[in-house]
C-alpha cells in the first residue's frame, strides 16, 4: 500500500517540481550570494528557502486526492480509512526524508561549510523539512483544497513570518511551530525564547501529532 | 456591458473570494494591533492580494466552469478584457480598506499585484500552481535576489501589463 502511495506521488508532474525545488533553489540563493558576509548559518540559512518544495509535496500528496474525486476511487481499493491515511502518510514521508537528506548534505557542501561537525543540523534540517511537509499535508486533508495551507505556510516561513511579529507580542510565540521548528539547524535571531534542537524538534513534533490526529478523526468521520 | 456585470456577479458571489479578503484585513488588523510602531503589515498582506487575484482567474478553470463562460461570451479578447477590468475596480474597494487598516502602504501597488496575479493563474489555470510560483518569488526567491534588481514602482506596473498581455492572448489562442 505505501507503494500503491509511492507510485501516485511519483505519477505527479507536480512532485517532481517540487524536489527540484527543494534540491535547487538553496545552492541558488547560496550562489547568489556568495559574496555577502558569512555567518555561522550560512548554508542553512538558505536551507529555509528550500523548504517550499516539502511545502508543496505535503499539499500535493493530499490535495491531489481531492481532484477529480480520486479518494472515491482510493477509498474503494483501500476501505480502511485509517490503513490508507497511514500507508499515504509513509510515502509523504519517506519522500520528503530522501528529499531532504540530499538537499541538507548539497546546499552546505556548496557553501563549503560542510564538515564533520554539521550532521547533527544536517538531521535537523531533515526532521524540519519533513514536519513542515507534514504540516502542510495535515492543513490540506482539513480543508481539501491546497491554497490556504500554501499561502499560510509560504508567508510563515519567510523573513515576514506572522508568528515571527507575535513574538513581539508574547514569548510564548517562539513555541510555535515554525519559529521552534527552525531552531533545530539554526541560531534563534532575536525570538526571546532560545530551545535547543532536541526540544524544538520535539515542541514542532508535538504540533504536527495534534494536527495529524484532528485530520485523522476528520478524514475517518467525514464523507469523502 | 452584460458581460461586465457577470464578470462582477461572479467576483461578489464566490464564497473563496469573500473568505480571502475577510482574512487578509484580519491579519492587516492584527499586526497593525500587535506592532503599532513595529514592521510594515502590507508585505505579508499582499500574500491576500496574490491569492485573491489568482483565485479570481483560476476559479473558471475548477470543473470547467469555463466552458459555459465562452459559450456565453464567445469573444475571448474582449471577455479577458472586461475580466481584467471589473477585477481591477473590484479590487480598488478592497486595496483602500487595507491600507486604512493598515495606516500605510499605496492602494495602486495592491490592485496592480492582484491583476499580475490573476494573470499568472489564468496563464497557469490552476491555483496551487500559481500560488506556489507567486508566493515562491514574492516571498522565498525575492528577499535573497531583491539586492540584485531594482524594486521600483515601474517594476509591478511593467509586469503586470506584460502578464496580462500574456494572458489575454492565451485566453484567445489557446484550447479552453
Amino acid at each position: 500500500m505505501v507503494r500503491a502511495e509511492l507510485l501516485k506521488l511519483a505519477g505527479l508532474p507536480s512532485v517532481w517540481v517540487a524536489v527540484a525545488l527543494s534540491l535547487l533553489l538553496p545552492p541558488v540563493v547560496v550562489l547568489l550570494n556568495a559574496r555577502a558576509a558569512s555567518s555561522p548559518d550560512t548554508g542553512f540559512l538558505e536551507l529555509t528557502a528550500g523548504v517550499l518544495g516539502p511545502l508543496v509535496l505535503g499539499t500535493v500528496a493530499a490535495g491531489s486526492e481531492y481532484r477529480g474525486g480520486q479518494i472515491a476511487t482510493s477509498l474503494v481499493c483501500v476501505p480502511s480509512r485509517m490503513r490508507l491515511l497511514a500507508a499515504k502518510t509513509g510515502a509523504l514521508v519517506l519522500s520528503v526524508a530522501v528529499t531532504a537528506a540530499v538537499g541538507a548534505v548539497v546546499t552546505p557542501a556548496v557553501a563549503g561549510v560542510l564538515t564533520g561537525g554539521t550532521g547533527p543540523r544536517i538531521a535537523g534540517v531533515v526532521v524540519y523539512w519533513v514536519l513542515d511537509a507534514l504540516l502542510a499535508y495535515g492543513i490540506t486533508l482539513l480543508t481539501r483544497s491546497g491554497v490556504l495551507p500554501l499561502t499560510v505556510l509560504i508567508v510563515n516561513s519567510t523573513v515576514v513570518s506572522v508568528s515571527f511579529l507575535l513574538t513581539r507580542l508574547t514569548p510564548l510565540a517562539a513555541y510555535l511551530p515554525d519559529l521552534a521548528g527552525a531552531q533545530m539547524f539554526i541560531e534563534p535571531h532575536d525570538v526571546g525564547t532560545d530551545l535547543t534542537p532536541v526540544t524544538a524538534g520535539l515542541v514542532m513534533g508535538a504540533w504536527v501529532a495534534v494536527l495529524l490526529g484532528v485530520a485523522a478523526y476528520v478524514f475517518h468521520r467525514r464523507d469523502a | 456591458m452584460n458581460t461586465a456585470r457577470a464578470e462582477l456577479l461572479k467576483l461578489a458571489t464566490l464564497p473563496a473570494l469573500a473568505l480571502t479578503v475577510v482574512l487578509t484585513w484580519a491579519v492587516t488588523t492584527l499586526i497593525a494591533l500587535v506592532a503599532p510602531d513595529g514592521p510594515d503589515p502590507i508585505p505579508v498582506v499582499r500574500a491576500g492580494f496574490l491569492v485573491l487575484g489568482v483565485l479570481a482567474a483560476t476559479s473558471e478553470y475548477d470543473g470547467g466552469h469555463i466552458h459555459t463562460t465562452l459559450l456565453c461570451t464567445p469573444r475571448r479578447g474582449r471577455l479577458q478584457f472586461t475580466r481584467t477590468l471589473v477585477l481591477t475596480l473590484a479590487t480598488v474597494p478592497v486595496a483602500v480598506v487595507t491600507v486604512l487598516i493598515a495606516g500605510t502602504g499605496d492602494p495602486v501597488h495592491l490592485v496592480l499585484t492582484t491583476v499580475l496575479a490573476a494573470a499568472v493563474g489564468t496563464l497557469l489555470r490552476h491555483a496551487p500552481a500559481a500560488v506556489v510560483v507567486l508566493l515562491g518569488y514574492y516571498y522565498v526567491l525575492g528577499p535573497f535576489v531583491r539586492d540584485r534588481v531594482d524594486d521600483s514602482m515601474w517594476l509591478p506596473a511593467g509586469w503586470t501589463v506584460v502578464a496580462v498581455l500574456a494572458a489575454t492572448v492565451a485566453v484567445v489562442r489557446r484550447d479552453a
